[in-house]
């Protein structure tokens, strides 16, 4: 047996996955050589190693906002599924209606944004980081957070005009905040970015993006839905 | 109030495809007492793929509410466990995906630039150096699996701390068993050559005793 085809079967001779004849081979090239000797420890220390990461318990109490969530949502369907049952039942209308709307906003109104019209002043003014208060030397931002409404009024009408107050406090462009808003509103999975590219004139691109984190935090005995947005630049030289 | 007492105890008996069934009946109870059982496995699975407890918090908290909102499309042809952690497994990748640029911030304290995530995660402090010893080479470990690619990350850990068998990580991971084998492999192949050398210089003096009178070795470990 060569040294190579020993050292990928040590792993599976330390955790005893070996045939009994794999095995007897590979005891009988250990015996006459160290390095695989040596290797094998190596193995051992690893496996050793990883056992001094020890597990964590929950600094917070997990389960309850979760099941206080569930238990809200199963007790009445919310305005915000309501809504979206009464969108589905009528999808055909509203889809027409809306391409319809869209089409003619893009024609006759000319947003901006779909025919990337030169930038004005106020809009690179847009761009500006918004400095964080906790750390102002990052190359991130936070937007500082407020607690939306607790467990007990825990309403997506009341929720959204929270966020609503909160996005509009900031140098946002009218899209990054309907991304915001609908990230929200969505809530499929905490963590969203919102990219904007920008090239700067250097020749790199400067993506800004946000980060809308969604999380459920237990203050008071009472289940908060909290909402975080981190602001991050970086920029990307062309390969 | 006693019968729910009893409901529950009689609850944490059933097993965990048993609770999944009721779960499906839209049993709340039920999924509280999976939640229990399995609340911990996932945040120390989690903290150990992200290295960070806010967002492990965070992510274990949206993965059980995705399992109860996905609980129609569990089918009972495999363990109720592997399911769940297909789950938990795919939001902590989704997340480190989408977050490899960016800067941890704890959620829940303040940014502190000089605040070590593992640090303020081990709570008493340390008094012999002993347990300074232990804190340093968890340390190390854990920027040792951190710098594994994430496929990789993922099965080492559920391999070694989680105890799940190559059958259970492909199915988690989506792949073959031969592919789990070998990304277990890789990953230790590299754990080792990462820790080795800190493993190495920690036991300087019992170098004799660990490696039995050999005098070839020095060339690896020296």
């Amino acid at each position: 047996m060569k040294c190579s085809k020993t050292i990928r079967l040590l792993q599976a001779y330390l955790d005893n996955e070996l045939s009994a004849s794999k095995e007897k081979r590979l005891e009988h090239h250990l015996k006459g050589c160290s390095l695989c000797r040596l290797e094998l420890a190596a193995f051992r220390k690893t496996s050793e190693a990883m056992d001094s990461l020890k597990g964590i318990d929950p600094h917070r109490n997990l389960v309850s906002p979760v099941m206080d969530i569930l238990r809200h949502e199963q007790e009445a369907p919310s305005l915000l599924e309501q809504f979206v049952r009464l969108v589905l039942q009528n999808k055909r209308k509203i889809l027409a209606v809306g391409v319809n709307l869209i089409i003619f906003a893009i024609l006759v109104l000319r947003i901006p944004v779909f025919f990337n019209t030169p930038g004005k002043p106020d809009q690179a003014d847009m761009f500006k980081p918004v400095k964080s208060r906790l750390s102002p030397s990052a190359d991130y931002s936070i937007i500082p957070l407020k607690d939306l409404p607790a467990n007990e009024s825990y309403d997506p009408v009341d929720m959204v005009a929270g966020i609503n107050d909160i996005v509009d406090g900031y140098n946002l462009t009218p899209v990054e905040k309907d991304m915001i808003v609908n990230n929200f509103i969505n809530d499929a999975n905490g963590f969203i970015e919102a990219n904007n590219k920008k090239n700067v004139p250097d020749g790199t691109t400067e993506v800004r993006s946000f980060r809308v984190i969604n999380t459920y935090i237990s203050k008071d005995g009472k289940v908060r839905r909290q909402v975080i947005i981190i602001q991050g630049t970086n920029r990307e030289t062309p390969e | 109030m006693g019968n729910k007492g009893e409901m529950t105890k009689d609850l944490e008996s059933l097993s965990d495809e048993e609770l999944m069934w009721l779960v499906q009946k839209d049993k709340l109870e039920a999924f509280e007492v999976l939640a229990i059982r399995y609340e911990k496995r996932f945040i120390n699975f989690l903290y150990k793929f992200v290295n960070n407890r806010s967002i492990a918090e965070d992510i274990c908290q949206q993965a059980l509410l995705r399992i109860y909102k996905n609980r129609k499309k569990y089918r009972n042809t495999g363990k109720c466990s592997t399911w769940m952690y297909t789950i938990t497994a795919n939001l902590a990748r989704d997340w480190l995906r989408k977050n490899k640029r960016f800067t941890f911030i704890s959620l829940d304290k303040p940014v502190n630039e000089n605040t070590d995530i593992i640090d303020f995660c081990q709570s008493p402090e340390p008094t012999s150096s002993k347990q300074l010893e232990d804190k340093e080479l968890s340390r190390m470990v854990q920027c040792a699996i951190d710098s594994l690619p994430d496929h990789q990350r993922l099965a080492i850990l559920l391999s070694h701390y989680d105890n799940l068998d190559y059958h259970e990580i492909a199915k988690i991971m989506g792949c073959s068993n031969g592919t789990v084998k070998s990304r277990i492999f890789r990953a230790k192949l590299r754990l080792k050559d990462l820790l080795t050398g800190y493993i190495a210089g920690k036991e300087g003096e019992e170098r004799n005793e660990v490696l039995e009178n050999d005098q070839t070795v020095t060339g690896i470990f020296g």
